[in-house]
């Protein structure tokens, strides 16, 4: 039993990693966002090589959780569509980062 | 830390992408020929003139930059770090200057006589140290070797009695071919195409 228990407690920081971010796709994408206050489409396109579907497609995973907000505005009649994180998508990624801390310091015994 | 340590790699892997195009060198480059202009001619509307392509850097960017690798607005806490290391050598800049002017009154004959022989090479340390000083933030580590160049091309030009104007223009001329060669490898790196232009996620 107690057994049982300090395992689960060991193994609480992988169960806590966000699978949403931990797709590597879409912790490229949070990642990029979460060193810039905000980017447009075509940058971040060309920051992470993703395709303009797959860029797209992840963008709106991470929209409906709430971890990134899209909005769509006009400069010089193009339009631009410029991606920030939002406090709750800041927040996922650092709690990401802590919890990837603690599961690596697990397995490499710190 | 090691963490930490990858997201500021990246950070300034950013920075130094938004960057490749060597608009930002070719400013300063330009900005430092007008400083040599108006040393060479006593004329200071060139120092004006130097100055001036500033106003034209974030239309410049908007119209040849953005449309080709796209646009970012970076965290404000770096740019205050970049704004902190700037406004400090500027105050130090202000200071010397200061210091030239009412120096004799206020300094040490000796040292006023040291001034008005090396102020030159004291300025280029001072902007050798901003350049080295926003390399270490942004990561655009061409920076690194515009804070050597320019402390090396001025001693050499004091060391070998080169007029004052001459090494000034030859290290701001520098700056400025480094900057137009960036920029035309930036523009064939990335043509303008159709696609390009639309900013659009579906």
């Amino acid at each position: 039993m107690n057994q049982s228990e300090s395992s689960n407690e060991e193994l609480q920081p992988i169960a806590d990693i966000d699978p949403l971010i931990h797709a590597p796709t879409r912790l490229k994408i949070m990642a990029y966002l979460s060193i810039v206050e905000s980017a447009d489409f075509t940058f971040l396109m060309n920051q992470t090589g993703l395709t303009r579907g797959n860029l797209s497609v992840n963008l709106r995973k991470l929209e409906d959780a709430g971890y990134v907000s899209i909005k769509k505005e006009f400069v010089d009649r193009i339009p631009r569509t410029l991606i920030r994180l939002t406090d709750e998508g800041r927040q996922a990624i650092q709690s990401y980062r802590e919890n990837m801390q603690l599961v690596l310091n697990e397995l490499l015994g710190e | 830390m090691s963490q930490d340590q990858d997201f500021k790699k990246l950070q300034q892997r950013t920075y130094a992408s938004f960057h490749q195009d060597g608009l930002i060198d070719m400013i300063i480059g330009w900005a430092i020929v007008g400083f040599g202009i108006n040393m060479a001619l006593d004329n200071s509307a060139f120092l004006f003139l130097g100055w001036l392509p500033i106003v034209f850097y974030v239309p410049i960017k908007n119209r040849v930059t953005v449309p080709r690798i796209g646009y970012v607005k970076f965290s404000s806490s770096n740019s205050l770090l970049i704004g902190i290391v700037l406004a400090i050598l500027l105050v130090l800049l202000l200071g010397i200057f200061i210091l030239l002017i009412v120096g004799p009154h206020l300094i040490p004959a000796q040292l006023s006589e040291w001034f008005s022989e090396y102020y030159l090479l004291l300025f280029g340390s001072l902007v050798g140290l901003g350049f080295a000083g926003t390399a270490l933030v942004t990561g655009i580590s061409r920076f690194y070797a515009y804070a050597v160049m320019l402390v090396l091309i001025i001693a050499a030009g004091i060391w070998l009695n080169i007029p004052d104007p001459i090494y000034v223009l030859t290290a701001g001329l520098l700056i400025l071919v480094v900057g137009i060669t960036h920029m035309v490898r930036f523009l064939r790196k990335h043509p303008l195409t159709n696609e390009a232009g639309v900013n659009e996620s579906e």
